[in-house]
């Protein structure tokens, strides 16, 4: 039996079809947060209900497989590769805006500087990788 | 955003072995216990993360024919269940089950109707080997 991850996670969707299971690619979610001892996972356009009930085992199954998401909360998981904005003042991370629905997630103060750090970071490998391909 | 056919599982009860995708067809059946929904492979074992039976349920119920609610705590991979015993209400996975095979429970009320499915499933396998 083949043991590998093929990128996508079992969700269900509570909005239009009662809960049938879906399969979406962990990277298309933008953050997982934790209400009323549910996980829903928000993309762009959609929220989904992940089959896991603790955000400790999901930070863990996550970090395990992707590095692209950081807890920036005690109840919420962020993609930092789909931060757009970060407003340290009010503590609130603001993600790709679709069809005018703006998402948006809180940022602990005590995550702040390392998620701001990350970013400043990731922005500078951007830059760097689109002057290598410029040059 | 179908279902890709596969279930996202992992091997630790607090996830820090990562994901691992198996495709349903691996699966023999999902049990519920210890509040941990289990999925059974042939020689393996997988926590799935599913909180109940239930949402587990709904959520394949009209995706995937294969799966049936066969006993409160089992859904059970009926393409894969090669024996039953009637007298202690049994799904094996094998045709000569020893006292190590892995096994589902079938609630008794539910018996009958696992049977007609397996005939089912035998009916249109044999059709596809013959066509």
């Amino acid at each position: 039996m083949d043991m590998n991850w093929n990128g996508t996670i079992n969700v269900t969707s509570e909005e239009d079809d009662h809960g049938s299971i879906h399969s979406v690619r962990l990277e298309e979610f933008l953050f997982f947060e934790l209400e009323n001892r549910q996980i829903l996972g928000h993309t762009t356009d959609r929220v989904y209900r992940l089959p896991w009930g603790s955000l400790k085992v999901l930070a863990n199954l996550i970090s395990a497989s992707s590095d692209q998401f950081e807890k920036v909360d005690k109840a919420c998981l962020a993609n930092v590769h789909k931060i757009k904005r970060l407003d340290t003042k009010l503590g609130i991370a603001h993600f790709a805006v679709n069809g005018g629905r703006e998402k948006k997630c809180f940022v602990a103060e005590s995550h702040m500087k390392r998620i701001q750090s990350l970013l400043e970071k990731l922005q500078r490998s951007e830059t760097g990788s689109s002057e290598e391909m410029l040059g | 955003m179908a279902w890709d056919g596969t279930f996202s599982l992992t091997e630790t009860e607090d996830g820090s072995a990562g994901f691992v995708s198996v495709p349903a067809e691996d699966v023999l059946f999902f049990s519920f216990v210890r509040n941990q929904v289990l999925a059974h492979t042939e020689h393996m074992e997988f926590f799935a993360g599913w909180d109940s039976l239930d949402r587990l349920w709904k959520a394949i119920q009209g995706v995937d024919s294969r799966f049936y609610r066969t006993d409160r705590n089992y859904i059970a991979n009926l393409s894969k269940i090669r024996k039953l015993d009637f007298e202690w209400c049994k799904g094996y996975f094998e045709e000569h089950p020893s006292s190590r095979s892995k096994f589902c429970y079938i609630a008794r009320v539910r018996i009958k109707e696992v049977r007609k499915r397996l005939a089912l499933f035998n009916a249109s396998d044999s059709k596809a080997d013959t066509e």
